[in-house]
């Protein structure tokens, strides 16, 4: 199959491309002697199929972050039959090494001269067609968010692989690459006559929104406030959401699965509805919250706030031994921990790096958020549980700055940052929708085999040896609550969440899953009503303290085990979290005994 | 052809001149000026970048070089915050300790 690979620096709108081009089909590919993660796809181009690869974003092949080294090995090892080099137009100068570059090492190139619409709008104008002949490539401007010369561009993708029947594969790449002055002198050739820029960039929306989100007293709370304002309509229109979903799920139990499965066993009939059923509908209930968090992160994400939220945080991060990118990556941590910890990959300092993937754990990620919706729901009233969510959000935000002074002596770093601050764009609602619908996709097919796992596990230790009543102190999950207990015990939490908790250790999908399956209860009304009975106020936010703080889940262990290639670093986390968690949960549940509660 | 060799001679001059002030910046003739000495709204050319070739890269493939305009349009009040500048088409953010490695002509200079 012939291969093309999509490549271009950051914030050029690569993916945005990447995603139109494949249909937003696109799955992770293995590619030896990559460590990496890389995007593909297959998609039909004329009347043959194709693989497309999105390398990730660098700034120039000749870099030495851990991104371009990727770049490098992958073009030295994969054999392509074209190369799709993406840029923003309106920092074409700039920008314009990259595709020389390539050029210069006789890949088969088409150039993508993106946001050709934004840049007409800043005044920069460009002749695509003398560009192409200077160049010896196809040149196109499109707009990969509005589609527009999208068309075309396809067509000419297209033509260009029909001709090139040969995959090439770059041969000492090193000594092929150009110097500086070679390459200015170069660009001088090429731009003479072709690109007219003007002397700077004028753009009025974003200096006038600059001027409010980034002022010296007012941007922070404003920034907090937007914060606060997203989790509040999350929370005001997600639970109704999740509500009805759980509901339907339910009608679809009592009406359709019981009657059918009525014939089988109990035991059986137990573990398919009880079991598998309630403990994977009780999480997929939440998977309207999970979509509305995406899709607001996204809005943050893509109309340019999140690298002002940056700007703002640095000062801060900086005297904690962190930047404003760790600041950014700990609230993509928000959604799910495991990407955020991957994209301190942009970090080139290793102390600065591991800094950051010690905190972002901290982050409330979705998961968590299931569990903590539920629990304050069952266990305070309407007016406090929205209250009880954003403290733990706080408690969140703290364990991390916590750790961060703790630890900033034993991860140095003299890194220098630049950042680049985009201008202000609109985000369409179909790139919205489509981000928020991936990201929820990704979420479940992750999440799955986690919680089918963890409750089908729950489930039999509640059952198993079949002689004793189920959840009794027999079986062998009362065994596990038991050992535990002496350990647990000090902080209000009981032998059933002990369960829970030990298997939320997996992931903490689990950990709802595993409390629906361990309380047997069938709706999720009820399930809340069981827990109220059983624990009070203290014990259950001591629970949730627990949860916030502890080990995300196998996989954040995982990747940071990959990431800093050291175990020792991958069991500190651990350990740290651990003990923090078992701290901080003691703290508070003994200090509110302590004062009557 | 003769706008071509009125623009080969600006260049010419231009370079000329950056190379003699950089002489004098690193004989430390000039008084050392720095990007975080400009003051928001004002603007300066870039002089040199003092710092290892690895960030080079990455300065430079920002836009930051030699003989280009840079805009200093605020810096962070709080804790002695970031600069937010402006360079031809891109605007940056960077760290007031790491705005001394960009040494900078006389405010408001323009080539």
């Amino acid at each position: 199959m012939k291969q093309i690979a999509v490549l271009g620096m950051p914030n050029t709108g690569k993916s945005t491309f990447f995603n139109r081009f494949t249909g937003s089909h696109a799955h992770i590919g293995n590619w030896p002697g990559i460590t990496v993660d890389l995007m593909m796809a297959e998609v039909k181009l004329g009347d043959e199929l194709v693989e497309v690869i999105d390398l990730p974003g660098i700034y120039d092949l000749r870099g030495f972050s851990e991104d371009e080294a990727v770049v490098r090995c992958f073009l030295e090892k994969t054999p392509l039959n074209l190369i799709l080099v993406i840029l923003n137009t309106a920092q074409i100068d700039r920008q314009m090494i990259l595709p020389l570059q390539i050029k210069q090492l006789g890949l088969p190139t088409v150039l993508l001269l993106n946001m050709a619409d934004e840049a007409s709008r800043f005044g920069v104008k460009i002749k695509p067609d003398l560009l192409a002949e200077r160049l010896g490539m196809p040149v196109l401007p499109i707009s990969a968010k509005y589609g527009m010369g999208y068309e075309t561009a396809i067509v000419t993708i297209t033509r260009s692989l029909q001709q090139q029947s040969v995959a090439v594969q770059v041969e000492g790449m090193e000594a092929r690459l150009l110097n500086d002055q070679q390459l200015m002198n170069d660009q001088e050739a090429v731009f003479d006559g072709t690109v007219q820029m003007p002397s700077q960039l004028v753009d009025r929306l974003t200096n006038g929104l600059d001027q409010i989100l980034l002022h010296p007293l007012l941007g922070l709370p404003i920034f907090f406030g937007a914060m606060y304002l997203i989790f509040q309509a999350i929370y005001a229109i997600g639970t109704p959401l999740q509500k009805l979903f759980g509901n339907g799920l339910d009608w679809l139990k009592t009406i359709a699965l019981e009657p059918l499965l009525a014939p089988l066993p109990t035991f059986i009939k137990g573990f398919l509805i009880d079991g598998l059923y309630v403990g994977i509908g009780t999480v997929a209930a939440f998977l309207p919250i999970i979509f509305l968090f995406f899709f607001c992160m996204a809005i943050v994400e893509d109309s340019g706030y999140l690298s002002r939220a940056a700007f703002l945080m640095d000062a801060l991060m900086e005297r904690l031994g962190l930047d404003g990118r760790s600041f950014v990556m700990s609230l993509m941590g928000f959604g799910c921990n495991v990407p955020a910890i991957l994209g301190t990959r942009v970090m080139r300092s290793q102390g600065l790096r591991m800094l950051s993937m010690l905190i972002i754990p901290f982050s409330l990620c979705s998961a968590r958020l299931n569990v903590f919706l539920f629990m304050s729901t069952a266990l305070f009233t309407p007016e406090h549980s929205p209250k009880v969510i954003f403290s733990l959000y706080l408690f969140s935000f703290i364990a991390a700055l916590v750790t961060a002074a703790i630890f900033k002596g034993k991860f140095p770093s003299q890194e220098p940052l630049v950042l680049e601050l985009p201008p202000y764009r609109f985000p369409t609602i179909k790139q919205i929708l489509v981000r928020a619908w991936c990201e929820v996709k990704h979420f479940w097919i992750w999440s799955r085999k986690f919680i089918i796992f963890g409750v089908v596990a729950i489930w039999l230790l509640n059952n198993l040896p079949t002689n004793v009543p189920t959840a009794s102190p027999q079986t062998l999950s009362g065994m596990i609550g038991q050992t535990l207990q002496p350990l647990l015990a000090p902080l209000g939490i009981n032998p059933q969440l002990t369960v829970a908790l030990f298997f939320g250790f997996i992931a903490k999908e689990i950990v709802l899953g595993g409390l629906a399956v361990i309380y047997g209860q069938a709706d999720s009304g009820n399930l809340a009503g069981a827990i109220a009975q059983q624990i009070d106020w203290v014990q259950g936010y001591s629970f949730m303290l627990f949860t916030l703080l502890y080990v995300p889940c196998l996989s954040t262990i995982a990747v940071i085990k990959n990431e800093s290639k050291s175990i020792k670093f991958a069991l500190l986390s651990v350990f740290w979290s651990l003990s923090l968690a078992w701290l901080t949960s003691f703290i508070f549940y003994q200090g509110a005994r302590f004062l009557g509660y | 052809l003769r706008d071509f060799e009125a623009f080969l001679d600006r260049s010419y001059i231009i370079e000329n001149y950056l190379q003699y002030n950089r002489i004098l910046y690193q004989k430390k003739i000039m008084p050392n000026k720095h990007l975080a000495d400009l003051k928001p709204g004002q603007f300066a050319t870039i002089l040199a970048i003092d710092i290892d070739a690895q960030m080079q890269h990455r300065f430079c493939a920002l836009g930051f070089r030699c003989g280009q305009k840079i805009h200093l349009l605020r810096k962070g009040k709080w804790l002695q915050g970031p600069l937010h500048v402006r360079v031809g088409m891109t605007e940056v953010m960077l760290r007031h300790r790491d705005a001394r490695y960009i040494a900078i002509t006389a405010i408001g200079e323009s080539l």
